[in-house]
């Protein structure tokens, strides 16, 4: 018996797209919970990031990896998003910070304090350091987060050792 | 701790955060196939009307040469010519070859929109030319006595069907092209 999914494959061939998503959905979603942490405003820029990936996607002549392409994209969409947050914060000023001490929806739902101290501790870092080490966890080499942030690779590796310092003192550590 | 642990720890707990929830953005491709199963058949059906309304005058000439029925005849083979010739240029983009990028499938679907909007202007257009001729047609007969009033209420009675029939049709065309339309201009919106 086919599932759902396999019967939308079989009618209608995958578009690039759609590869996309899937290849790259769960580290778009780290991604997005690196920059928001309220679910709802951080479905928006889930979706925010994967229209700007499908408006971007015609576009890519393959210049650097699909993997570097699509989170330079993404890191772009999400700067723009913190951006935005910020300037609306500025009129409402009743917004929580970025790092919201409150339990989110993805920690509940996956049910681990660990991931949860962990993201909040992500949320808190500054962005330089924040995109730094997500891209690290995601395992992506120094040399290919240097080419979606446009940065040196010396460059990467201090904004990861100070990244990593910071994380380890936000989670108790030495 | 060594270095990497530390690092391979914050990975374990890091990746085991998956999506759980994947809205999809407006299928536009989804909708565009949706949108060109849909005008395809009303275009049929549009093409299988103008046939039937292409034939019924010569079925009434047949045995009925009067000046009167071969104007009227005449009236019906223009106006039908002219709906189709329309029907014909304006769904052209119906029969264009199927789009494979997303953002040729939605100019395609685009300009279906813009091209359901022209059909609604078209067919307010075309109906009340079809009022201005019919109107006064009946009336004219009814002076002559070539109707009685109570046939001429019927007949009345119908066109003022069909034209509130057609009438409603266009709205909910438009109203739904409009929608679609806002919908992919939305999903087409430069970057910020």
């Amino acid at each position: 018996m086919l599932t759902a999914d396999e019967k939308r494959r079989t009618c209608a061939p995958e578009t690039e797209f759609e590869a996309v998503c899937r290849q790259f959905g769960d580290s778009l979603f780290r991604l997005a919970c690196s920059y928001e942490s309220a679910p709802d405003l951080r479905d928006d820029l889930l979706q925010e990031i994967r229209l700007a990936l499908w408006k971007a996607l015609p576009g890519f002549r393959g210049e650097c990896s699909l993997r570097t392409f699509v989170y330079r994209v993404a890191h772009n969409r999400g700067l723009s998003h913190v951006w935005r947050r910020r300037q609306h914060a500025r009129f409402t000023d009743d917004l929580p910070d970025v790092g919201d001490p409150q339990p989110t929806a993805e920690s509940a739902a996956i049910g681990r304090d660990r991931l949860a101290s962990l993201m909040r501790a992500i949320r808190r870092l500054p962005i330089p350091y924040r995109q730094v080490i997500t891209m690290t966890l995601d395992e992506l080499p120094q040399s290919e987060i240097a080419n979606v942030l446009g940065i040196s690779e010396n460059n990467v590796a201090v904004r990861l050792n100070r990244a990593r310092k910071l994380l380890r003192e936000a989670l108790g550590g030495k | 701790m060594a270095a990497d642990s530390e690092l391979d720890l914050w990975r374990s707990a890091w990746t085991a955060a998956v999506a759980v929830e994947s809205p999809a953005p407006f299928d536009v491709r989804a909708a565009g196939l949706r949108q060109e199963r849909r005008l395809r058949i009303r275009y049929l059906l549009n093409l299988a009307v103008a046939a039937a309304l292409a034939a019924l005058p010569l079925w009434v000439l047949r045995d009925n040469w009067r000046v009167e029925a071969v104007v009227w005849a005449a009236v019906v083979w223009i106006t039908t010519l002219i709906a189709t010739a329309f029907e014909i240029w304006n769904w052209r983009t119906l029969w264009r070859t199927a789009a494979h990028s997303v953002t040729e499938y939605a100019g395609v679907y685009e300009a279906r929109c813009h091209a359901t909007l022209r059909a609604v202007r078209f067919g307010y257009a075309f109906l009340a030319l079809q009022l201005a001729i019919s109107l006064p047609w009946l009336t004219l007969d009814l002076v002559r006595g070539e109707m009685t009033a109570a046939r001429y209420i019927a007949a009345v009675i119908v066109l003022g069907t069909f034209t509130a029939i057609f009438i409603l049709w266009f709205r909910v065309s438009r109203r739904r092209a409009l929608a679609e339309l806002a919908q992919v201009k939305d999903f087409l919106l430069p970057e910020e």
